[in-house]
């Protein structure tokens, strides 16, 4: 059912694969579609990882979509995903981001789940003294807290609303499955800590961020000086089949001056690092990629940049903004030393990284930008207006490959 | 130092930021310390992940590498020097 009708104005530009009309993201009919049939619909979602509940009763909170969540260890080898939300008055019953307990108690009317979302306990449920009370055909069977669908993939928690997704596998697809099981592959997983910010910009426009290599070597003046990213240093840029998921690979280039940098207005080959152990590389992957930062739509970017590995969550809010949090972790066997070296790493990401800090403050600008003209369109046409893989940076192949997915899903 | 002072020093450090005045920035922060901004978040379950740490020997140094892009777009010639070392 989708909740709002989309406006007739609402047509895509003839270049139907180089352009993209700026109403995505701004147009609140187009942004209520897309809770329903993206981030409710057939899409497995982002929910944190394995270490975070490690023991029985332990949870956490989330949203997923704009929906709040627990994600919660209901049994040793069972982390059940159930809504926030009593079913008896709507109530979002749990406002703590973590803690443990036996059983879900809503506060309002005291009814209480169990860990894994079954309805146990509704107070005066025979009424007092034989008055009220609720009817015959009330069956706490069917008042459990809504449970999703849930699979534990090496270590991360994924979850859907939806009874057509097909397993996460599938849903990644073989391609993206083995850049995935590169970095979670099935060691244990620690987490370091998190961040949490909010951005004042439509939610697809981060994974855009993500799925265009064009910018990095030019927005970020950090990347460019310290020879973590270049125009010229070997990359490649993949799809899975349907377009939806992306993946950015590069490898360290090294700091010099050449026919490229020229191009670099921010390029500054007088900065050196006093101290260089923040980018102290060491090689922990198979391959000789150093970067390989994965867009899983529609909810998450899997980051390993260098020794930095992080989930970055995109909880939307609204179409005008959306809520991001990362969660920097580590290998729960990692000696203290590489621990140190990912959490020094860390400096460069998170809303005040000293890379990831240009994004944040970019992706506000293109909001502020746009939103005033909805019937105007982005041009992304760099690499030509072809959807595929490519061995360059110099392209946006992979935002075109993500709207010819989402005008299916979206049907427009 | 007395409170007045204190709190005077609390102000143009503020006033430095609001104005973006980012070159003087370094200026508040004395020659070797720690600067670490942990969310409570992590502080609270003992996590010691921050937002960010940097350990200096010469705050003047890391802030001229770490603002470069920042002073740089602004048309501040950053520094140059060394003896910033990460924690």
């Amino acid at each position: 059912m989708d909740a709002a009708p989309v406006a007739p104005t609402r047509l895509w530009p003839a270049d139907e694969t180089g352009r993209v009309p700026y109403w995505v993201y701004t147009d609140p009919g187009i942004y209520a579609r897309e809770l329903e049939r993206i981030w409710y619909g057939p899409h497995w979602l982002y929910v944190g990882l394995e270490a975070e509940v490690p023991e029985v009763g332990d949870w956490r909170t989330t949203t997923l979509g704009e929906r709040p969540v627990f994600m919660v260890r209901s049994a040793p080898d069972t982390i059940s995903v159930v809504e926030n939300r009593c079913r008896h008055r709507g109530v979002k019953f749990c406002q703590a981001r973590a803690g443990r307990s036996e059983q879900l108690i809503c506060p309002y009317h005291q009814w209480a789940y169990a860990l894994d979302g079954s309805l146990i306990g509704v107070p005066f449920r025979r009424g007092v003294r034989r008055q009220g009370g609720m009817p015959p055909d009330f069956d706490p069977k069917e008042w459990g807290l809504n449970r999703l669908r849930v699979e534990v993939v090496n270590g991360v928690l994924w979850a859907t609303f939806s009874d057509a997704t097909p397993p996460f596998r599938e849903y990644l697809g073989e391609k993206f499955c083995r850049h995935y099981t590169r970095v979670y592959d099935r060691r244990k997983l620690a987490v370091l800590g998190y961040n949490r910010q909010h951005i004042p910009a439509n939610w697809k426009l981060t994974q855009e961020n993500i799925k265009d290599p064009y910018h990095a070597g030019l927005l970020h003046v950090f990347f460019v000086t310290f020879g973590l990213s270049r125009a010229d240093q070997k990359s490649a840029v993949e799809m899975d089949a349907e377009g939806r998921h992306g993946i950015l690979i590069s490898r360290k280039g090294e700091q010099e001056v050449n026919d490229v940098t020229a191009s670099m207005p921010n390029f500054q080959a007088d900065l050196k690092l006093a101290d260089p152990r923040i980018m102290d590389v060491v090689k922990e992957f198979p391959g000789e990629e150093t970067v390989g930062m994965i867009t899983v739509f529609p909810s998450v970017i899997l980051q390993q940049q260098i020794n930095s590995l992080t989930t970055r969550q995109i909880i939307p809010k609204g179409p005008g903004g959306f809520d991001f949090v990362w969660t920097h972790w580590c290998y729960a066997d990692d000696p203290p030393e590489m621990r140190l070296r990912r959490t020094r790493q860390a400096n460069l990401f998170g809303p005040a990284g000293f890379v990831s800090a240009d994004d944040g403050e970019v992706i506000e600008m293109s909001q502020q930008g746009l939103a005033p003209v909805p019937q105007d369109a982005a041009l992304v046409t760099m690499g030509g207006r072809e959807i595929g893989d490519t061995q360059h940076m110099v392209t946006e192949t992979a935002i075109r490959g993500k709207y010819h997915y989402w005008r299916k899903v979206m049907g427009l | 130092m007395t409170k007045d002072e204190i709190e005077a020093l609390t102000f143009a450090y503020l006033e430095c930021l609001d104005d973006l005045r980012l070159a003087e920035w370094p200026e508040f922060f004395t020659e070797a310390c720690t600067y670490r901004v942990i969310p409570r978040e992590n502080f609270e379950a003992g996590r010691t992940l921050c937002t960010p740490t940097w350990t200096v020997e010469n705050v003047k140094c890391l802030f001229s590498c770490a603002n470069s892009a920042k002073l740089g777009r602004r048309g501040t010639t950053p520094g140059s020097a060394p003896a910033a070392r990460w924690v």
